[in-house]
């Protein structure tokens, strides 16, 4: 006698084949001699309550479900029980479907068996997971813990990861060599610029990876710098979120300054786009821009015009546009060291 | 529709650092007020020109705007877009306590009714 507890791995099995389930629970609780614990849910409410009430290794997923199907419920998981791991089983694979789902989190994605020994080998792989030790790094949402926090961890402990990140639109990663940010990528941008739009994502998840080196090394400087500017420039956006604007010249406390300010309930103001570049147009920050290429056309247009303008009366320096549409604000800073480009959605104003 | 807006100019204007008005109405004619010696009149309607063709092409880049405003160091530009085409500039210094009153001067041109 060993006298070692083995401990019992518990599975929830979500499918809305109530056979299936059956003959599923029967025969995985068989071949696994009394070390699983076969949970079964016909739905993804079924299978929420379960979860509520008792703490499972696995949850194997069916692709296909009324309601809810697997992929959005995995997303759903993703958020409500993070790090629980989650298999994707289904009869209808396709390539595109287990991207989704890999993308999506999922740990593995299998195809329902047709013949006996296809049982076999499912067993065998969620046996496997089950029993397999965490994977190095963790995952988390952006909500709970903010991408500053962990990057600042990164360094301090002098470790070397790669941060993935993802949300419904971006996907990016930070790579942490020896506690230095040494490259970042979020779509087609890289370096700095990936890195501040990717530390100004408001929601999300991510995965904190093991170390590989990046294609090539874009970022440089400290991580304490990189993370105040990442701040700064943040800072620098939301300031167009405040209901008063001082400018040049600028009025009064409490009187509006442009045509919308005011107008607009403060708790229903969002920001929805922030491209900022230096006076020379390189690109500084941008954050969930559709078209990077047209804004800084915008600004440069923007600042011809006000040139026109200037040269018909002696206006003084151009400091911004402010644009009032029905969906909110845009604001439009020329300045000679930097170029702003804000939109903000709001209330719609009053227009006849 | 132009008594109205001649109505309205008049209840509202002048107003304090107010430089210039200049409204170009839906059949292309202006209705223009300078105040002071900032601007002449044929100035203004050629900025006001400016300004129009300027709300037009932010269409380029996706804007639909129904109102602008370009602040400058000295004086700010307030323009009010109508569905019909009729616009009005709002020329006015830079100084505390004139923004209220364009709000309600611009608001009131977005609201007269189509001639």
């Amino acid at each position: 006698m060993s006298g070692e507890i083995i401990k019992r791995k518990a599975f929830l099995f979500v499918d809305d084949d109530a056979e299936f389930l059956t003959s599923i629970q029967g025969l995985f609780s068989e071949m696994a001699r009394g070390r699983w614990d076969v949970f079964a849910a016909e739905n993804h409410a079924q299978a929420l309550a379960l979860l509520g009430q008792l703490r499972v290794d696995v949850v194997v997923l069916d692709i296909g479900m009324p309601e809810m199907d697997g992929i959005e419920f995995l997303l759903l998981l993703g958020r409500t029980h993070p790090g629980q791991q989650v298999v994707m089983l289904t009869g209808e694979a396709s390539e595109e479907r287990r991207k989704a789902c890999l993308e999506s989190g999922a740990a593995l994605f299998l195809e329902k068996p047709v013949a006996p020994d296809g049982f076999v080998a499912i067993f065998n792989a969620l046996d496997a997971l089950a029993g397999a030790k965490p994977q190095t790094g963790f995952r988390g949402t952006v909500r709970r813990v903010g991408l500053q926090e962990v990057l600042r961890l990164e360094c301090l402990g002098r470790k070397s990861s790669v941060l993935e990140i993802f949300t419904g639109k971006v996907r990016g990663r930070v790579f942490v060599c020896d506690g230095a940010i040494v490259h970042a990528e979020r779509g087609v941008l890289q370096g700095e610029v990936a890195l501040y739009g990717l530390l100004a994502l408001r929601g999300g998840e991510f995965n904190l990876l093991p170390f590989t080196e990046p294609p090539r090394r874009t970022v440089q400087g400290q991580w304490e710098s990189l993370l105040m500017e990442a701040a700064r420039l943040h800072d620098e956006g939301q300031k167009f979120l405040e209901p008063e604007e001082p400018g040049p010249g600028a009025a009064e406390p409490g009187q509006a300054a442009g045509p919308a300010a005011g107008s607009l309930p403060a708790g229903e103001l969002r920001i929805e786009e922030i491209v900022l570049c230096s006076g020379s147009g390189e690109v500084l920050y941008e954050w969930e821009s559709k078209s990077l290429e047209l804004r800084l056309r915008l600004l440069e247009q923007i600042e011809q015009q006000a040139t026109q303008l200037n040269a018909l009366a002696p206006l003084g320096r151009f400091d911004r546009l402010e644009i009032l549409t029905a969906e909110g604000r845009i604001v439009c800073q020329v300045q000679p060291d930097r170029r702003l480009f804000v939109r903000r959605a709001g209330n719609p104003p009053a227009v006849a | 529709m132009k008594e109205a807006l001649q109505a309205l100019l008049d209840r509202n204007l002048p107003l304090p650092g107010l430089a210039a008005s200049s409204a170009r109405l839906a059949d292309r004619t202006y209705v223009t007020r300078c105040y002071g010696d900032w601007f002449a009149p044929a100035q203004v309607e050629q900025a006001l020109s400016r300004l129009a063709l300027a709300a037009d092409s932010l269409g380029y880049h996706g804007i639909q705007p129904v109102r602008l405003c370009w602040v400058f160091e000295h004086a700010r530009i307030h323009l009010a877009l109508r569905p019909d085409g009729a616009c009005l500039a709002v020329l006015v210094e830079n100084r505390p306590g004139t923004n209220t009153r364009v709000e309600e001067l611009l608001e009131g041109f977005v609201g007269l009714p189509a001639s």
